[in-house]
């Protein structure tokens, strides 16, 4: 099973790729965070394989979450979940060390996709 | 294409999305007493983008696309490029006012289309056209 954790200001969000993940039956949801800060913490508790970042949230930015993750684990595995029009945040989360995309509205597909592709 | 039955949130979406909207109403009062506070300007700016990306998620387009044109409106007043004074401000609630009953008709009808935002969508960008040539 594939441990991951989920990063999303919206507990909604969290709940939509926290089930697009469970219903597939690899993967394994070891926490939730919905503040950057809550994702640093969780991520040194957890070490997961994977995370899902949203980008616009407390306190900072899923940036500032993406640079504390990579500086701790610079093989971090952290997909971005953002929102259509913030390319330049987005390229910005991935020279920062982030490993993929996804642009919400989230289709379950695409997110599989893109998490085979990160995992590989 | 793999299967996945989004209406099953519908609840929960209309839950989070009030709480949102009340959140809004509050931060709205508190910038109309301090209009340049950028605290309460980026936490209003980040409630709407949230709320956006879930309308979108659930296919509430109508919805997402006028929460959508609220952010970018959000967007130019945090970035001082057009001053939240009353004027605004009144149209903002006005907005919040609409997602709100869009809410309510959701929560009966599952559909986002039975609320116009035509009126009040052109409202907004009148207003900030003008606060924008004024500034």
């Amino acid at each position: 099973m594939v441990k991951v954790l989920i990063v999303d200001d919206s507990k909604f969000a969290r709940m939509i790729i926290r089930k697009m993940l469970e219903e597939t039956g690899e993967f394994e949801i070891v926490d939730e965070a919905e503040t950057d800060i809550q994702a640093i913490e969780k991520y040194k508790t957890h070490k997961p394989d994977l995370v899902t970042m949203d980008i616009i949230m407390p306190v900072e930015s899923g940036l500032n979450a993406v640079k504390e993750i990579i500086t701790f684990d610079p093989q971090a595995k952290i997909i971005m979940v953002s929102a259509m029009g913030q390319e330049k945040i987005l390229e910005e989360a991935m020279n920062l060390g982030a490993k993929g995309f996804v642009v919400k509205p989230v289709n379950k597909d695409a997110l599989l996709t893109e998490i085979k592709k990160v995992l590989k | 294409m793999t299967e996945f039955d989004i209406s099953k949130f519908k609840d929960m979406y209309i839950s989070e999305a009030r709480e949102y909207l009340t959140n809004l109403n509050n931060l709205l009062l508190q910038l109309e007493k301090q209009p340049q506070n950028l605290e309460v300007l980026n936490e209003i700016f980040r409630i709407a983008h949230t709320l956006k990306g879930m309308s979108a998620t659930m296919g509430f387009n109508n919805t997402a696309q006028f929460t959508h044109q609220i952010e970018t409106s959000l967007d130019l007043l945090r970035k001082q490029e057009v001053v939240a004074d009353s004027d605004v401000i009144s149209v903002l609630f006005k907005c919040f006012d609409t997602l709100e009953k869009i809410m309510e008709d959701i929560a009966s009808s599952s559909t986002d289309l039975n609320i116009s935002t035509e009126d009040i969508s052109k409202e907004l960008k009148s207003v900030i056209e003008l606060k924008k040539k004024v500034k």
